[in-house]
């Protein structure tokens, strides 16, 4: 006689989450540059489009095989303000990039980076940091932290003022500069009365790694697109992590993902590869996207930060 | 500039992956006492060994109380020593996880596979964080002599030199020192350290396998040299091996362990009081916990049941079981006694 | 349970009489580890007399673990090393461990990761072994704050701890052991500040007296009449300082008579040398091994 005996809670599951070819993101707006109006919206819209239409035309012609699918997404910050209401927001934002001629399928808010639903989104990828090691971290000695900070090599030494005073100062070194180093150290998070302020670039990181469909929490997708709201609400930490303003729209998640970028956030982005490259990834959810995307004939990086690509624009 | 290397669509050789060269896992687990008066309770386990926001702590009830942490990563770049005495420049991220058994025992165990044949030079980190659990050789390496020379090294680690005991042992003095913990262990024990390595073996490759090899070296050091079927490196955390590995580290633990306190219950066995105070402890502490096997994948039950036929784990353990108890009926027995004697004087 | 040996200063008899008073444990059963914090001169290898570790050990030594020079410390198994118990651990013994210090030792300063490191270290060496004796340097050192400090973290807040100040029989060094514990930067003092509790700080401390010569005992019997009054005299008098200063009797947890061997030699006294060879007094391992009873005896710790 054959037995066999499971018990579900010792099984670790993992959500699939559907995928578009790229995902692309149409720039990126502060909560102030809305109110500069209707006509600043439209001409940033428009600086888009042509950007991102040849982005597109270029990412068909390397896949013959078909018409790839391509979403759209735009990020709304209403972490680090909350001027507007997604009442008086949304609406605007369809209407200038309907006259810009570029379709938004997705919006997105960035405070469900941090938080949402109960999900601590942030802290679930800042527990999954792994510092770079420099040449000779062999395990034995705790890795160096700074708390709320995260460096791309070795930090220059520090001590106390007197024992410094004995010896030169020593420069920081980038683990994996090529003669010489282009140190970063990120700040992660600020904390203020017990309650931890995410930085910028690591809301950006969780984004980026929440548009590859990487991120899970016990094995669940935790930002997935939600129809747009009958009513739209006052605040904005009512409104879901992502709303579909286009039925048709091809998923939100890509294999890889495309940001059109102001030139003003290209030290963010920076930093937020800084982050990226030391996000331990989960090897199962890495490897079905990989395979997933080969099946589609699509060969997609095994690394995140292979995985993302830019363009900086410039308002000439 | 290491977009070169990696453009932004850049294939991945999934070839490469599955390709049957040979490859290797290494690792360490050290076993140990839960410091804790009685047995820590589900809730309190699973808080204890929530080392990951958002990954599970996996539970299971039968036949005994089981729960194993998510992975945490640390980051290397070092050498290797090799049975020929070569050190091998590798890196990549080691993992680490916690199990308690029973409520009481306490396990943590780091470790990765080697693959042996990584590019000639060190690669963006983006490329192991994507991998956790792996190490790359910077050039090729055996994988016979990575998996020999890791085996070998019982003693000290040289500085430079991977060292996965120091990384468990870092997680299991942080589970040790937590609130969570009452702090008061009912029984003096000492932890074991066990050193295991893993040969990933082709079909075309003329061992046997399964086939495990257990030396037991002083008091507290081990090491468990493994020929493993090559279709079980698939399994992502090598998961099968690894419960394998830790089963028997915690029963050669319970064994160690138990010898240990009868050693101690005989050398005080004439004070009933102190004997007494011995024998209870160690009854309803220890010797619940056998349970050889209980988790260990159909393919390599065959490791356990080479096991019991020769030392005989489970031989031992009756005999030592049975030593035990007679001892509790002889004291028994003699008090009893002391009161029929009492009585009849009084 | 963790027994800190402290004194006032130097040479008053601590290393040998703690170390004794290990041995005495260790044979009565008890898994047994020894310390040496003694930071500014290691030399426990000496009296035990483990070669190899006489002046301390190199590269995984005490300090360079606290120091966090060293991921792991170096354990040696006085049973298996050292010369003095001929053939192994003996019937009904439990285990004696010694932790050597780092050749050239050095100072370090106390900051977070050494006491984090140091209180790792006690609370590993708690699970296995029951007595833990920490042999710290004299007066008030570095050795001293790291103890409190680490016994004040809630890690060991379970975790028995004694604390043992040794002096000798004489005005000074009774003066100077009320100092060290009652003093303005006594260990009292020292102790609330690191966040101990001064009512229950004052139970756990006991004053043990070394090279004492007893006025009754036979050893003063070739004294002349006088001369042996003197004693007497002198003796009642230092009993009624101690008593004024609080080191009285009722906070004394024994005395360990003068020995010749002991002036002549730092070693472990083993009944072959007061049974065989018949060097050492019967009384100097009966005072050690009632330290060793008393120390581990709750009632005498119950309180003052
Ligand atoms: N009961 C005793 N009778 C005679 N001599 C003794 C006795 N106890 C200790 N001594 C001797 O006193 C001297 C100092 O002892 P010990 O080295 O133990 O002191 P200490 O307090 O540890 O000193 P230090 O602070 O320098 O380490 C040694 O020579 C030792 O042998
Ligand atoms: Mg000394």
């Amino acid at each position: 006689m054959d037995t066999s005996f499971r018990e579900t809670s010792t099984l670790r599951r993992v959500q699939d989450v559907a995928y578009s070819h790229l995902s692309v993101e149409l720039d990126h707006l502060y909560m102030e540059d809305f109110l500069l109006g209707e006509q600043h919206l439209r001409s940033r819209i428009e600086q888009v489009a042509p950007w991102f239409e040849t982005a597109v035309r270029t990412f068909e012609a390397r896949r013959p095989s078909g018409r790839p699918r391509v979403s759209t997404c735009f990020l709304v910050d209403d972490y680090f303000s909350n001027l507007i209401p997604p009442a008086e927001l949304l609406p605007m934002l369809r209407e200038a990039a309907d006259k810009g001629g570029v379709r938004v399928d997705y919006v997105a808010r960035e405070s469900a980076c941090a938080q949402y639903e109960g999900v601590e989104v942030a802290a679930i990828v800042a527990g999954r940091l792994v510092s770079v090691p420099v040449e000779g971290t062999d395990g034995s000695r705790p890795p160096v932290a700074e708390s709320g900070w995260l460096s791309n090599g070795q930090r220059s030494p520090s001590g106390p003022a007197e024992a410094l005073r004995m010896h030169a100062w020593q420069p920081p070194v980038e683990a994996e500069a090529r003669q010489h180093s282009i140190f970063v150290d990120v700040q992660l998070w600020s904390e203020k009365d017990g309650e931890r302020l995410w930085s910028c670039p690591m809301l950006a990181a969780v984004w980026q790694l929440s548009r590859l469909g990487l991120l899970r929490d016990h094995g669940r997708t935790i930002i997935q697109p939600r129809p747009l709201p009958e009513d739209l609400p006052a605040e904005w930490s009512a409104m879901p992590a992502v709303i579909q303003l286009n039925r048709s729209a091809a998923p939100f998640h890509g294999y890889c993902t495309l940001s059109l970028l102001d030139s003003r956030f290209l030290g963010i982005e920076h930093a937020v590869r800084v982050i990226l490259d030391q996000v331990t990834q989960d090897a199962e959810v890495m490897t079905r996207v990989v395979q997933r995307a080969l099946q589609e004939g699509m060969r997609v990086a095994q690394d995140v930060t292979g995985r993302i690509a830019y363009t900086f624009m410039t308002d000439f | 500039m290491r977009a070169q290397e990696t453009p932004a669509y850049s294939p991945t050789d999934p070839a490469r992956d599955t390709a049957a060269t040979a490859s290797v896992a290494v690792g360490e687990i050290r076993t140990g006492l839960l410091r804790h008066g009685a047995s820590l309770t589900t809730d309190a386990t699973e808080r204890l060994l929530d080392l990951l926001p958002g990954e599970p702590v996996l539970q299971s009830r039968r036949p005994i109380d089981h729960a194993l942490s998510p992975d945490v990563a640390n980051g290397v770049d070092c050498n290797v020593l090799t049975s020929n005495g070569a050190r091998v420049h590798t890196v990549g991220t080691v993992l680490t996880h916690a199990a308690i058994t029973g409520g009481r025992v306490l396990q943590t165990s780091t470790y990765a596979r080697i693959d042996p044949a990584g590019s000639r030079h060190r690669r963006s980190w983006a490329h192991y964080t994507a991998r956790p659990g792996r190490l790359e050789t910077l050039g090729r390496a055996d994988a016979d002599e990575l998996a020999a020379g890791f085996a070998a090294l019982t003693g000290a680690v040289a500085p430079g030199c991977l060292d996965v005991g120091a990384v468990c042992e870092r997680l299991a003095r942080r589970l040790q020192s937590s609130p969570l913990l009452d702090g008061c262990p009912p029984i003096k024990s000492q932890w074991t350290r066990t050193r295991w390595t893993a040969l990933f073996v082709s079909k075309h490759d003329e061992r046997a396998v399964p086939r495990a090899d257990f030396v037991l070296y002083d008091e507290n050091v081990r090491t468990i040299s493994l020929l493993i079927p090559y279709a079980l490196r698939e399994s992502y955390r090598l998961g099968a091996v690894l419960e394998l590995c830790r089963d028997l580290a915690l029963h050669d633990w319970v064994l160690t362990t138990l010898s240990q306190r009868i050693k101690r219950i005989s050398s005080v066995s004439g004070d009933r009081t102190r004997a007494v105070g011995e024998l209870y402890p160690t009854i309803s502490h220890l010797l619940h916990l056998w349970m050889p096997g209980a988790r260990v994948e159909p393919q390599l039950a065959r490791v356990w049941d080479g096991f019991e036929r020769q030392p005989g784990f489970t031989r031992q353990w009756n005999t030592s079981v049975g030593w035990i108890r007679d001892q509790l009926s002889l004291h028994t027995l003699q008090l009893l006694g002391g009161l029929e004697s009492n009585r009849t004087a009084g | 349970m963790i027994i800190f040996s402290v004194s006032h200063k130097g040479g008053t008899g601590r290393s040998v009489t703690s170390t004794n008073l290990a041995y005495r444990a260790a044979l009565r059963g008890y898994n047994t580890c020894y310390l040496d914090f003694d930071f500014g001169s290691p030399t426990i290898g000496t009296i035990f007399d483990v070669e190899n570790t006489i002046d301390g050990v190199i590269g995984n030594g005490l300090h360079d673990f606290l120091g966090g020079r060293s991921a792991d410390v170096q354990r040696v198994s006085v049973w298996a090393e050292s010369k003095v118990s001929g053939s192994g651990q003996p019937p009904g013994a439990g285990s004696l461990t010694l932790l050597p210090g780092s050749r050239g030792g050095g100072e370090f300063s106390v900051d977070k990761a050494t006491v984090d490191r140091c209180t790792e270290l006690f609370v590993k060496l708690d699970e296995e072994f029951d007595l833990i004796l920490v042999d710290l340097s004299a007066g008030r050192s570095f050795a001293v704050e790291l103890a409190l400090q680490c016994t004040a973290r809630p890690a060991l807040r379970m975790v028995p701890a004694r604390w043992l100040v040794f002096h000798r029989w004489t005005r000074q060094h009774v003066r100077a052991a009320h100092d060290l514990v009652y003093g303005e930067r006594g260990l009292l003092n020292s102790a609330v500040s690191t966040g101990h509790d001064d009512a229950v700080m004052r139970t756990l401390i006991r004053f043990v007296r070394t090279a004492y010569i007893d006025p009754h005992s036979p050893s003063t019997d070739h004294l002349s009449p006088t001369q042996q009054n003197w004693l007497f005299e002198m003796d009642r008098d230092l009993e009624a300082l101690s008593a004024r200063l609080k080191l009285g009797r009722s906070v004394r947890l024994g005395s360990v008579s003068l020995d010749a061997v002991l002036q002549w030699r730092e070693q472990l006294i083993t009944d072959r040398d007061v049974k065989t060879l018949g060097i050492a007094h019967e009384e100097t391992v009966r005072a050690y091994e009632d330290l060793a009873q008393a120390v581990t005896d709750p009632a005498v710790w119950e309180s003052i």
